[in-house]
């Protein structure tokens, strides 16, 4: 993982920018602020870096396209992770429907991914469980990734995706027993 | 504390996943892509459109550059109408004070004092006061003599002559 280059802007310097005659500027501060966190969330869910890459440019031109609808009501961050989230969802959506028909072949096509990815360096053992996440269902492929990649609290992660605490344990709970059932298989 | 309480939790799930979870996610990326990220998200909402000068579409309803441009509008209009006002009053104005002198030569004094009369309202009044102006300082051409205009008659003799006129000749001057 990179180091992370943060600007020091606030949202609300940012947003200022943003709606007022420093579109360009606020813009770029807003990038530079939130890029690599957006990066890691969307890569964690669609796991190559060049599917990362792409995914992370469409969330970032459709926060750029949509600020203007942006109201406040969530922080500003909770919204792009929001849009991005949905994004990456998309994403793994269109590329199962152009993977191979079973499960199995699935399984063993990003293995195989993997292994040639330049940007993945992980051992066997990562894989495999690159390769898990990857087979669990939407909403606990998310909840996994933020609760165990990014050690997301349960109270920040239900505001973000709009779900009680309870639900959100209950979904970590059966996808860190899928993924288990998957490394005995 | 954050870290402690995923650990607990999956110590209580999966000490397996606790132990992988130690050895990171293997991922990486390739060198300098934040720094160019920016520039390329840049270069492509550019190329698909967007302009940076001014703020996306449905920000804050009217922007100053539109509001200035139907200021514009709006003083290009008035300066349109203003012209299309003014302009038949110049035409009339040029026609009284240059009349074609072709015309002027075959009309009869009785016909000009006419055309006068019936068109009085639409001599300026400026014209008409030098008009006046120039009567006085040099005098009616024709009807009355100096005599007549200097030495007015008096009440008494305007009495008398009034009484020297017969009825008929009253009925005529009436």
């Amino acid at each position: 993982m990179t180091t992370q280059r943060k600007s020091a802007a606030t949202d609300e310097e940012i947003l200022l920018l943003l709606k007022g005659k420093g579109v360009e500027r606020g813009f770029k501060l807003l990038m530079e602020k939130y890029q690599e966190r957006l990066y890691w969330h969307i890569r964690k869910l669609v796991t190559f870096h060049d599917d990362a890459d792409d995914v992370l440019q469409n969330t970032l031109v459709k926060i750029y396209r949509g600020i203007g609808q942006f109201e406040g009501k969530s922080a500003l961050f909770t919204w792009m992770y929001r849009i991005a989230t949905n994004e990456a969802l998309t994403h793994l959506q269109q590329r199962t429907r152009h993977t191979a028909a079973s499960i199995d072949d699935e399984e063993g096509l990003i293995a195989s991914q993997l292994k040639a990815d330049t940007w993945f360096d992980g051992d066997d053992l990562q894989i495999r469980l690159q390769t898990a996440t990857t087979q669990l269902p939407e909403k606990q492929r998310i909840v996994f990734n933020l609760r165990y990649f990014k050690e997301m609290p349960y109270e920040e992660m239900s505001v973000l995706l709009d779900t009680s605490v309870g639900a959100l344990k209950a979904s970590f709970h059966h996808a860190v027993k899928k993924i288990e059932a998957a490394f005995e298989k | 504390m954050k870290k402690q309480d995923i650990q607990d939790e999956l110590a209580e799930l999966s000490s397996f996943l606790g132990q992988l979870k130690e050895k990171g996610e293997g991922m990486s990326v390739p060198p300098d892509y934040f720094d160019r990220l920016n520039d390329r998200v840049m270069e492509r909402l550019e190329a698909e459109g967007e302009k940076f000068a001014a703020p996306p579409r449905s920000f804050w309803g009217l922007s100053v550059k539109r509001t200035r441009l139907t200021a514009i509008a709006a003083a290009v209009t008035l300066l349109l109408a203003a012209w299309w006002w003014l302009r038949p009053a110049e035409q009339a104005r040029v026609a009284i004070a240059i009349p074609d002198p072709t015309v002027i030569d075959t009309l009869t004094q009785e016909d000009a004092a006419t055309y006068v009369h019936e068109n009085i309202l639409e001599f300026e009044m400026e014209m008409l006061a030098a008009e006046f102006d120039n009567e006085e300082t040099t005098g009616p051409e024709t009807t009355t003599t100096p005599s007549v205009t200097k030495n007015r008659p008096t009440p008494e003799e305007l009495d008398n002559v009034l009484n020297d006129l017969t009825e008929e000749e009253l009925e005529d001057l009436l």
